[in-house]
């Protein structure tokens, strides 16, 4: 019976060291293969489907890179991760990709509050990080290992700042703002631009997103006589706010964000929306250029859909970071920031990406103005 | 600023009168069945939906509200007997969770049904405003409080005239005693449902026409308003209900004049009202915890 209890035991000392070892030469043959790019993302749940579409775009970015003979030699991979939504289970997950998977950077692509806790881990990490979804302006030159493609909330705010000066020569405007990150972002961007120019707020009040009524907030700002009414805020809650100034007989023009640029707007609030401008998106993927063109071709022949305009900023971003990739042969760290931060000139599907000094791409946004009932264009 | 709170009192008077609305139906079930339905809010939400349906299907908007107030208050009478009816009896919180779930359920069952994408409803009622004494107002600001009050009056008769409405009365002032001299206490739960859920679709109907676009979610934010002005005038009073609803109007608007967020204001009103005077400010039940 000792014998055979010993053997047993032998055997079990002999397997854990063979899976020991198989484990170490795994994990020692990981830096000299692929480039390894890792991919955060909501890839469940409500916002599942558009986080699909970007993991589908970046991996079309590395298939193309992968037959054009990869990095230095290696082969790129993309490991991806659900960020579920939620700030701690991204984190986690980002800490596991860096430090199991050995990935080189990171595409962050998801919501703003998700890629602000893994912009922290990347800077702690040294681990470059792009996002191609978040556009709080908090993300601004939070660290060094921050970068960002698509355009921060501060740029539409900035362009329809400069149009409400330049072209409709308003000179007080009231704001009416949801109580969120993003529209309060729009406002304090807006009241800033539109400040320097000249330009005197009236007075800004909120609202929950829960608010329907608007009515106390609507005669307190037509009050203070302004020119204008900039309104940012989600599109249902702006076509409500439209319907009940009119209703108010509140004569006074509108100004709204890029969320109010949808037909859905036009169409619950459909006169009271006549004469409003918003900030068109940046990004006009109905109307796509040669390069957007070729994307989109792409996209839907490989994954049966049409792309949409965060699918083109996270193609943009793998593109980015596979040109900064090529010029350190591979490496991460703070090698690859370095050389990411000198990505100049190169030809995206949403333009030409050139980050400038807080590490962004800075794009202009075309105005917009709602006539008969359509979407015009501002010369 | 003294038409500014001219005009935020008037604007509660006219928000707060459809608080009531839905408030007395709050009360009501609570009174026949001692538990809060938080699925009162999504009856709102349907009488809405079926009246916008039906008006987009050329019915008249009159005939298309009462059809819309007769298939919901019968929807909320068939809950009643296939939902809440078996659990008569249990403990406070299982009637309590059914009716949280139950609001979930249909809430998700209207986005199935109607969609998720918000559904716009104006009406020449709310299209446009006139002007009087520098306030603002549409025909549909007018009419609102007066339907509410014809629909009040009519209730008090039901309940002191007739004999469902005694029934209902003696049901919700003791049910085991009722049940003894012979009342009975299914047909007074039934006709409860029938009426709030009835009262609770014109709710929403006037709602949706006064914002305009309905989401499957707007009876619910509205409801859980209507809750606190049924706390806050004393759960099982119908003038408390009135009182509750049209208090919690005003008093809304006036603190949103000086604080940053409506629903604050609203939510700070529960809370001093569960802590100074918890049964409400005409008391019918005794505090009970739930």
């Amino acid at each position: 019976m000792a014998a055979g209890r010993q053997a047993k035991y032998l055997i079990g000392v002999v397997l854990v060291l063979a899976v020991a070892l198989v484990g170490l030469v795994l994990f020692r043959s990981r830096p000299t293969g692929e480039v390894r790019i890792g991919f955060m993302g909501p890839l469940t749940g409500e916002v599942g489907s558009i986080g699909m579409r970007m993991k589908n775009a970046a991996a079309l970015a590395v298939d193309e890179a992968n037959a054009t003979g990869g990095v230095a030699g290696r082969k790129l991979e993309l490991v991806s991760r659900d960020d579920l939504m939620d700030p701690k289970t991204a984190t986690a997950a980002l800490y596991g990709m860096i430090d199991a998977d050995k990935i080189a950077c990171v595409l962050g692509t998801g919501m703003s509050a998700i890629v602000t806790a893994e912009a922290s881990v990347a800077g702690e990490k040294k681990i470059p990080l792009v996002t191609s979804s978040a556009t709080a302006m908090a993300l601004t030159g939070m660290n060094p290992y921050v970068f960002r493609v698509i355009p921060s909330n501060y740029f539409q705010a900035a362009s329809l700042a400069k149009v409400a000066w330049q072209k409709y020569n308003f000179k007080r405007i009231a704001i009416l703002f949801m109580q969120d990150d993003y529209s309060k972002d729009l406002k304090d961007a807006f009241t800033k631009e539109y400040t320097a120019l000249g330009g005197v707020v009236t007075e800004a009040k909120g609202f929950e997103p829960t608010d329907t009524d608007f009515r106390v907030q609507l005669t307190a700002l037509a009050a203070t006589r302004p020119d204008a009414l900039f309104i940012p805020a989600q599109h249902v809650a702006t076509a409500r706010i439209l319907l009940r100034a009119r209703e108010m007989g509140l004569r006074f023009p509108f100004l709204a964000g890029e969320t109010a640029f949808t037909e859905e707007v036009l169409k619950n609030a459909g006169r009271a929306a006549e004469g409003m401008a918003v900030a068109g998106s940046a990004l006009d993927i109905k109307n796509p250029g040669a390069g957007l063109k070729k994307f989109t071709d792409d996209f839907k022949g490989k994954y049966g859909e049409d792309p949409d305009a965060y699918a083109a900023y996270t193609y943009d971003a793998t593109l980015a970071l596979i040109a900064a990739l090529k010029a350190t042969k591979g490496a991460g760290g703070v090698k690859l920031r370095d050389e990411l931060a000198k990505v100049s000139g190169v030809p995206g599907v949403t333009g030409t990406i050139t980050f400038d000094k807080n590490r962004e791409v800075p794009k202009d946004y075309q105005i917009i103005e709602v006539k008969a009932g359509k979407f015009v264009p501002v010369q | 600023m003294g038409t500014l709170i001219l005009q935020a009192v008037l604007y509660g008077l006219v928000t707060g009168s459809v608080y009531a609305l839905v408030a007395l139906g709050y009360s009501l079930i609570f009174g026949v069945l001692r538990f809060i339905n938080f699925a009162h809010g999504e009856m709102m939400t349907l009488g809405a939906y079926v009246t916008i349906v039906l008006v987009s299907a050329n019915v008249p908007l009159l005939w298309a509200a009462l059809a819309a107030i007769v298939l919901v208050a019968l929807f909320g009478m068939a809950i009643e007997r296939v939902v809440y009816r078996p659990l008569r009896g249990m403990s406070g919180a299982a009637p309590l969770l059914t009716a949280i779930g139950l609001s979930v359920l249909l809430q998700n069952a209207m986005a199935l049904a109607f969609g998720n994408n918000p559904r716009a409803f104006s009406s020449s009622l709310s299209d446009t405003s006139v002007r009087l004494l520098g306030l603002s107002l549409t025909p549909l600001h007018v009419a609102i409080p007066l339907v509410v009050a014809a629909v009040m009056l009519v209730l008090l008769v039901v309940f002191k005239r007739t004999t469902i409405g005694r029934f209902v009365r003696a049901s919700a002032d003791n049910p085991q005693l009722a049940a003894a001299l012979g009342f009975d206490v299914n047909r007074a739960s039934s006709f409860t449902f029938l009426l709030s859920s009835g009262l609770a679709a014109l709710a929403g109907i006037m709602v949706a026409m006064d914002v305009h676009i309905m989401m499957p979610n707007t009876g619910f934010s509205f409801g859980i308003k209507a809750f606190i002005a049924t706390v806050l005038g004393g759960i099982g009073s119908i003038p408390g209900a009135v009182i509750g609803g049209l208090a919690l109007g005003v008093i809304e608007n006036l603190g949103f004049l000086a604080l940053p967020s409506k629903d604050a204001v609203a939510f700070i009103v529960l809370i001093l009202v569960l802590l100074i005077r918890p049964a409400g400010l005409l008391k019918v039940f005794p505090a009970e915890r739930v």
